[in-house]
């Protein structure tokens, strides 16, 4: 094995807890049972890397096998990175005919036609969505396997998954895309976390929804605590009212876990002219940034509508981050901007 | 005289071979009636299970006859054990009310409540396979300035956006909703065959299928030969559930112009997929 290949199978087994390089050594088909067992992972990165290298030598295996067992890795542990969303838009009549194995063919021969060197894989993950890792070439240098850029998408629907990709090459990514999947354009669907799993769930509805029903939810039931009898009957239907909307806004359950809401105003001051004149006559937009953090921000506004420290019924400012599906916003003077549905 | 002992030994071995085996089927025997009765014991709970759901049904008929009637009389025989009678009478109104909500669903109706004061609507649409009731999808719509679609949690491979411009939506709902609620069911369905087969057809390896379960590719296989055949399934018609398409692969290729295979083609267009695929099993075309 080069040099090179060393270095990237030190990366992996270096960025990889020792439980998880097990498991992902476990999915891969071409060790031997026996090769399996003889990693020991109880013992240090150096010595397990060492035992991998000696595997990989006497196979004979190279920078694609690393790149096999990489691919393998990131798809159980997607939850790295910055993932980004896009939408494909003006989808053509055979676009939901489209099956694996063209796309696949169609695909690669696309990239491979705008980008002289570059390095594809696809994969099936087992919930039917694609895997693309794409390693970038330019006309003078090999596919840089250190740095790629992963592609998840599901066959049949708009949107793309993407993660680790330079402005450089995202004209290419979108065109061979576009040509492959049977769309006409492909736009920013202003929606991007470290969790791919959140992201995905947000945008193809895989999240508990609540909508307004004729009967008593379950939703009330679960609110239910005992204290005062003669409070509770006063607070619970404003209780439950409030919880109720704040579960049709931001979802029950599990919710997506997003980390961020950004909202770019570009709107006017307003004020009492007296006391601050210098923002209130300014001619331009007011500009500002306003971002919510959280580790799970949909379950904070939840909990914050539901126990009324935010003003129920929620804001559309807040509400449109599940109804649109996004978390990046550009507040102009007419209020958002009108999106897809 | 040598010829004669040799024949003695051989004649000898397989007599022992013959005691052997004998007392072999001797040993056999009692695992086997222990296994038979054991057979027997699983097969009268079931009968008695069996039996116990009929009287079930029939109480519940009754009572179902007396709850039409609006009679009074209802309680006269069923006061023996009050707790399995007021559980009864609760399955009987489970049961008439369900028949209800189907004769409903039947005669086109659908799960419509106002919302915001008036300004919206909510649509829920059930939808349901061989009498299953499987996911329930809702809509929340606003009705003015103009009616739009305002939220839902229909996934994203059901061309919702697209059904709406085709059925001129703004104009009218219903027909509308009856798209949608065809294309809702024929996915449920495709999905729910697709769990079927996963679950009842362990012999037969699902190559490829997508989100839409509008592609399947199942490998069969031919009992004795151990031919390999795939099967394409194509179900472009997404209001179906039964598919458009289907075609087999194999390197036996007179096997596949063979009069059978021909009707297992057609059998797999008209019926849905996991009875196809029992019946093929029973004729013994595949494993």
């Amino acid at each position: 094995m080069d040099d090179f290949g060393r270095r990237l199978l030190q990366r992996l087994v270096r960025r990889t807890p020792a439980q998880a390089l097990k498991a992902t050594l476990g999915k891969w088909e071409r060790l031997t049972v026996a090769q399996r067992q003889s990693v020991d992972f109880t013992q240090p990165k150096v010595a397990v890397m060492e035992q991998l290298v000696a595997i990989f030598e006497e196979n004979g295996w190279t920078v694609k096998h690393i790149t096999e067992l990489e691919m393998i890795n990131y798809m159980e542990n997607a939850n790295r990175g910055m993932w980004h969303a896009f939408q494909m838009t003006d989808p053509k009549d055979d676009a939901n005919a489209v099956e694996m194995m063209q796309f696949k063919e169609q695909f690669k021969s696309h990239l491979s036609e705008l980008v002289r060197h570059v390095s594809v894989k696809i994969k099936k993950h087992t919930d039917e969505a694609l895997w693309i890792r794409i390693a970038w070439g330019d006309s003078y240098s090999p596919p840089n396997h250190l740095k790629p850029t992963y592609v998840v998408h599901h066959l049949q629907t708009p949107y793309v998954f993407v993660t680790s990709l330079n402005s450089k090459q995202k004209p290419f990514l979108v065109q061979a895309l576009i040509l492959s999947t049977g769309y006409q354009g492909i736009k920013d669907a202003n929606l991007s976390g470290q969790k791919l799993t959140a992201i995905r769930d947000l945008l193809m509805k895989q999240y508990q929804q609540i909508f307004p029903s004729k009967y008593n939810s379950p939703l009330t039931e679960k609110n239910e605590t005992v204290s005062n009898p003669h409070i509770e009957r006063e607070q619970s239907e404003h209780a439950s009212k409030r919880l109720q909307m704040a579960c049709e806004a931001f979802g029950d359950g599990i919710v997506p876990q997003l980390q961020t809401a950004v909202y770019k105003l570009e709107t006017k001051f307003r004020g009492d002219a007296n006391t601050n004149r210098t923002m209130t006559k300014r001619e331009g937009p007011f500009r500002c940034l306003v971002k919510f953090a959280s580790t799970n921000l949909l379950e904070s506004f939840r909990e914050c509508a539901s126990s009324g420290i935010a003003s129920t019924p929620v804001s559309p400012l807040l509400s449109s981050i599940t109804l649109k599906g996004r978390n990046y916003f550009v507040v102009t003077e007419n209020g958002l901007p009108s999106s897809q549905t | 005289m040598e010829g004669a002992s040799s024949k003695g030994v051989l004649s000898h071995l397989s007599h022992l071979e013959v005691v052997t085996r004998s007392r072999k089927c001797e040993a056999q025997q009692p695992g086997r009636v222990a296994e038979l009765k054991a057979k027997a014991a699983a097969l009268v709970k079931q009968r008695d299970q069996l039996k116990a759901q009929i009287q079930i049904q029939q109480n519940l008929q009754k009572l179902r006859k007396s709850m039409n009637k609006h009679s009074n009389e209802e309680e006269e025989e069923m006061d023996e054990d009050s707790e399995n009678s007021q559980l009864l009478r609760l399955m009987a109104r489970h049961s008439h009310l369900r028949d209800l909500l189907d004769a409903h669903h039947l005669i086109g109706g659908y799960d419509v409540i106002k919302t915001s004061q008036g300004k919206g609507m909510c649509v829920s649409l059930a939808t349901a396979y061989e009498g299953v009731y499987l996911d329930t999808y809702n809509l929340e719509l606003d009705l003015k300035p103009k009616l739009r679609i305002r939220r839902h949690n229909i996934p994203p491979f059901i061309p919702l956006n697209q059904l709406a411009e085709q059925s001129n939506m703004e104009a009218n709902i219903k027909p509308f909703l009856h798209l949608l609620s065809q294309h809702l069911n024929a996915f449920a369905g495709r999905k729910q065959q697709l769990k079927l087969v996963k679950e009842n057809h362990k012999s037969i390896e699902v190559m490829e299928s997508n989100v839409l379960c509008s592609i399947l590719v199942l490998m069969l296989t031919v009992p004795r030969q151990k031919t390999a055949v795939l099967c394409t399934l194509d179900y472009t018609d997404q209001t179906r559930c039964l598919p458009t398409n289907a075609r087999f692969e194999s390197e036996d290729k007179e096997l596949l112009n063979s009069p059978d295979w021909k009707k297992h083609c057609s059998l797999l267009k008209d019926t849905p997929l996991h009875k196809a695929l029992t019946t093929m099993k029973t004729i013994g075309s595949i494993m």
